[in-house]
């Protein structure tokens, strides 16, 4: 029996959330689930290579929410832009931690980027990945262009030039086909392109152990996101497996 | 080939350095934010190569034909004259134009001061300090919690009462433990950091890719920074071994231009508080006559070899 346990912050309804609270439960491993809203709700103390919640300490984070979420819905309106910036800084702090086994363990440029595409195509770029090529600013002029919103990680319609001009947006010209998920490099969904298993592989030297790879026609990797939306029941089984794995041997080592 | 000025064109660091940029005779960009997309625009493909261009008025300026860039932006920008937008599409609008700015800003081949990338551990302390102790700075003891029960229990430890701030560098005076912030946190707050007061001499180093300038505030209380009582500055010595790690933590974050704040106790230990990524560096400039804004512009002339650069 541990007497660390594992925190996971997550939206009510994330089915793959649930399902690790589950498999956790049935490992005999506590948690502390947590919606984003409620992290300032929480007693909080990390100091040196420690890191406790409401008294536990904490040895796993699954943080599976975006950073730039309201993190302190109790909090007055006036004051939650403040304390979400500090609960921000607090949990970044703590997925450093050699103690802990943040999954995934992001760094300040991913972290203070808001998990977006940005931050891992230069992460993927400088890892020698093959990307395909995103065009930023003035359009020139491809009708077929999609804007790719610096915010989201679909394409959306069309911009034209003047808008892509005024806002300095990204834009692929090829559409997003496909959408592969990785757990500790493993392909949950099926036949990945070797685009994508590269990409999933240098993300997993970064400690990125969930993400999604998107690809092209020509099966070129655009972009990839840490924080995927899963649903699909066989897929969390799977997912949710290799992560009480790789949790157990963090809780456990032999 | 010109220097870029590039965001808030009124920021008085940015008018300084403008200002020092018509003394050396240099061509100077100026690109303000709030005019992307109407004075100026840029483009380019994030492929292999970075290779673009910034169109300004008539002018196109390749992305290799700029010397520098130097950035200050607004930490409220505001939206483009004639833009009215109802308020739940005016954050989105504003921070795509900042996202792309970002990018423009990561993809040029020419020195940045700073990129965006440069300092983001700025913006959460704890996580700061835990990189700047692992790369060899003595750093003040400190805990971060929002238990008035654990921070009554560290601040114990000392035989002086240790100081409090804020984690995220918003807000970021920093204060004296009391009985009143105690008061505070037992009613329900954020969290803070809890830090060990550290007496002695504040100190500043800047560096310049590898210049260092080492300047001796003199101010009041706890924070300097805050004082209502102007503080005065004055040159000083940095020991070698100091500067030599204050390179390589400014390096370590992508940073071209560094602020970092020691205490310097009696005895000569040297406790680094923090790396800041936007420093204010004019007071120091001025004040101590340290030519800290020529080297930026050292910078961007190539005095250092280009392609060691970046």
């Amino acid at each position: 029996m541990t007497s660390h346990c594992v925190a996971i912050v997550s939206q009510p309804d994330d089915l793959l959330s649930d399902a690790l609270v589950c498999q956790l439960s049935s490992h005999g491993i506590p948690t502390i689930q947590t919606a984003p809203g409620a992290l300032g709700d929480l007693s909080l103390r990390l100091q040196d290579e420690t890191f406790s919640l409401d008294g536990q300490s904490v040895g796993v984070i699954f943080f599976h929410a975006r950073p730039e979420e309201n993190l302190s819905s109790s909090f007055q309106e006036a004051d939650r832009s403040f304390v979400d910036a500090e609960i921000r800084a607090a949990w970044l702090a703590a997925m450093q931690l050699d103690s802990v086994l943040a999954i995934n363990r992001y760094d300040a440029n991913s972290w203070f980027e808001n998990l977006r595409w940005t931050a891992w195509r230069r992460t993927l770029a400088a890892s020698g990945v093959s990307l395909a090529k995103v065009h930023y600013g003035d359009g020139n002029g491809q009708d077929e262009d999609n804007w790719l919103p610096y915010a989201f990680y679909t394409p959306q319609k069309t911009l034209d030039r003047s808008a892509m001009r005024l806002l300095g947006s990204a834009a692929v010209q090829d559409p997003l086909c496909q959408y592969h998920r990785f757990s500790c490099g493993e392909a949950i969904t099926a036949y990945p392109p070797q685009s994508a298993q590269e990409a999933a592989q240098a993300l997993l030297l970064f400690d990125i152990h969930l993400t999604e790879i998107a690809t092209d026609a020509q099966e070129r990797v655009v972009l990839a996101n840490p924080i995927p939306l899963i649903t699909d029941r066989q897929e969390i089984a799977a997912i949710t497996e290799r992560l009480i794995g790789l949790i157990d041997a963090h809780l456990h080592p032999r | 080939m010109p220097i870029c000025i590039l965001g808030d064109l009124e920021d008085l660091t940015t008018v300084y350095v403008k200002w020092l940029a018509a003394q050396r005779g240099l061509e100077v960009l100026s690109l303000p934010e709030s005019k992307l997309g109407e004075s100026w625009s840029f483009e380019f493909d994030d492929g292999i190569q970075s290779r673009g261009w910034i169109t300004h008025r008539e002018n196109i300026y390749r992305f290799e034909d700029l010397q520098g860039a130097f950035v200050r932006l607004n930490p409220r920008p505001a939206l483009p004259a004639g833009v009215v937008l109802p308020a739940s599409q005016e954050l989105a609008f504003v921070q795509e134009r900042r996202n792309g700015i970002y990018q423009l800003l990561e993809n040029l081949p020419c020195p940045v001061v700073n990129r965006t990338t440069g300092g983001r551990s700025n913006g959460s302390k704890p996580y700061q300090m835990r990189q700047l102790a692992q790369l060899g700075f003595r750093i003040p003891k400190w805990i971060v919690t929002n238990d008035v029960e654990v921070a009554r229990a560290f601040a114990g430890h000392f035989p002086n009462s240790p100081i409090y701030k804020s984690l995220s560098g918003l807000r970021s005076k920093v204060r004296k433990l009391d009985e009143a912030a105690l008061d505070r946190l037992a009613e329900g707050g954020s969290p803070v950091i809890v830090q060990e007061y550290i007496g002695g001499r504040d100190v500043r180093i800047h560096t310049v890719k590898e210049k260092a300038f080492a300047t001796e505030v003199l101010g009041e209380g706890i924070d300097y920074r805050f004082e209502e009582r102007a503080s005065t500055y004055a040159p000083t010595e940095a020991p070698v071994n100091i500067e030599a790690l204050c390179f390589e933590a400014a390096e370590y974050d992508n940073l071209l231009l560094a602020g970092l704040d020691f205490r310097v106790t009696p005895d000569g230990v040297w406790y680094c508080l923090e790396m800041n990524p936007v420093p204010t560096f004019m007071p120091y400039d001025l004040g101590a006559r340290q030519p800290i804004g020529e080297a930026i512009l050292d910078l961007f002339k190539g005095s250092w070899n280009s392609a060691s650069l970046e």
